[in-house]
């Protein structure tokens, strides 16, 4: 198969996918705006939780996965792994906004304050910014191998920030909550609760995967176009 | 008694929804100039 009629295919399917999680992230809505119990201290702004908390946990999976595969790209020198590379850090980004809007929404009710600069989430603005820094260094290389070793490099420096940021509220002082579902013991949520957070995880994860479908497809796309005019 | 708060959830929700649809939807017409663009070519 040509990588025409494989990026035309992946299109296809990645638009599929995503279709169903926004349809799947639509009955997440309903389920926590009208099926989750309010939380008795927080109020109804607790409900930021079921979006905020899957958002992020997308972003880290997504940049973690760009750092993996930058990784695998410097050893095997394949490819795929650096389009891979290239979905992941900017679906990753968009699940970025998602998570460092909805905080601040959440924070201002809760804590008093829109931001504060305390470790976790000066750490996690700084891993934002250096995989948008990550996109805009792409956009300036024009040689495609350069491109795809220098960014490799970035993604894996982002990749050794990631467990930084998870253990940042156990290494510092901070505001932000410690975790209540990813730590040794069992989870310290109601089950209505943590029901409604894993199937937003999961509506979460499908999306990620929708999305890094198309833009994979839109890359080989690209790639195909750049190879026609250069052999031009 | 809770407190009244219900304004920033729905601030974060509709935040939320703008951001996630509108990155798919111009994900998804960006593919498609894309794969458009490819087209005679794998036809031919």
């Amino acid at each position: 198969m040509s990588e025409a009629a494989s990026a035309r295919r992946l299109v296809r399917r990645g638009s599929a996918v995503t279709l169903l999680a926004l349809l799947a992230l639509a009955g997440v809505y309903l389920l926590a705006l009208g099926f989750t119990p309010i939380e008795a201290r927080q109020g109804p702004a607790q409900k930021i939780f079921y979006l905020h908390v899957p958002a992020a946990w997308s972003a880290l999976l997504a940049f973690s996965l760009v750092g993996l595969s930058g990784g695998l790209y410097l050893w095997l020198n394949d490819r795929r792994l650096d389009r891979f590379a290239a979905s992941s850090a900017e679906v990753g980004v968009a699940f970025g906004v998602v998570m460092l809007t909805t905080g601040p929404i959440w924070a201002k009710p809760i804590w008093g304050t829109w931001w504060t600069w305390d470790a976790r989430l000066t750490l996690t603005l700084f891993l934002f910014f250096l995989f948008v820094g990550y996109l805009a260094l792409r956009a300036a290389l024009h040689d495609p191998s350069e491109r795809a070793r220098f960014s490799a490099v970035v993604g894996v420096l982002g990749l050794l920030l990631v467990p930084f940021i998870h253990l940042s509220v156990y290494l510092f002082r901070t505001l932000h909550p410690q975790p209540v579902v990813l730590k040794p013991s069992a989870p310290s949520l109601p089950p209505e609760m943590l029901r409604t957070l894993l199937i937003s995880t999961l509506a979460f994860v499908l999306l990620y995967i929708g999305l890094v479908t198309i833009r994979y497809g839109v890359a080989l796309a690209e790639e195909e176009r750049e190879g026609r005019l250069d052999a031009a | 008694m809770p407190p009244d708060n219900a304004g920033y959830m729905v601030a974060a929700y509709v935040v939320t929804a703008v951001i996630l649809v509108g990155y798919s939807v111009g994900l998804w017409r960006r593919a498609r100039r894309a794969v458009r663009e490819d087209g005679p070519r794998d036809r031919a």
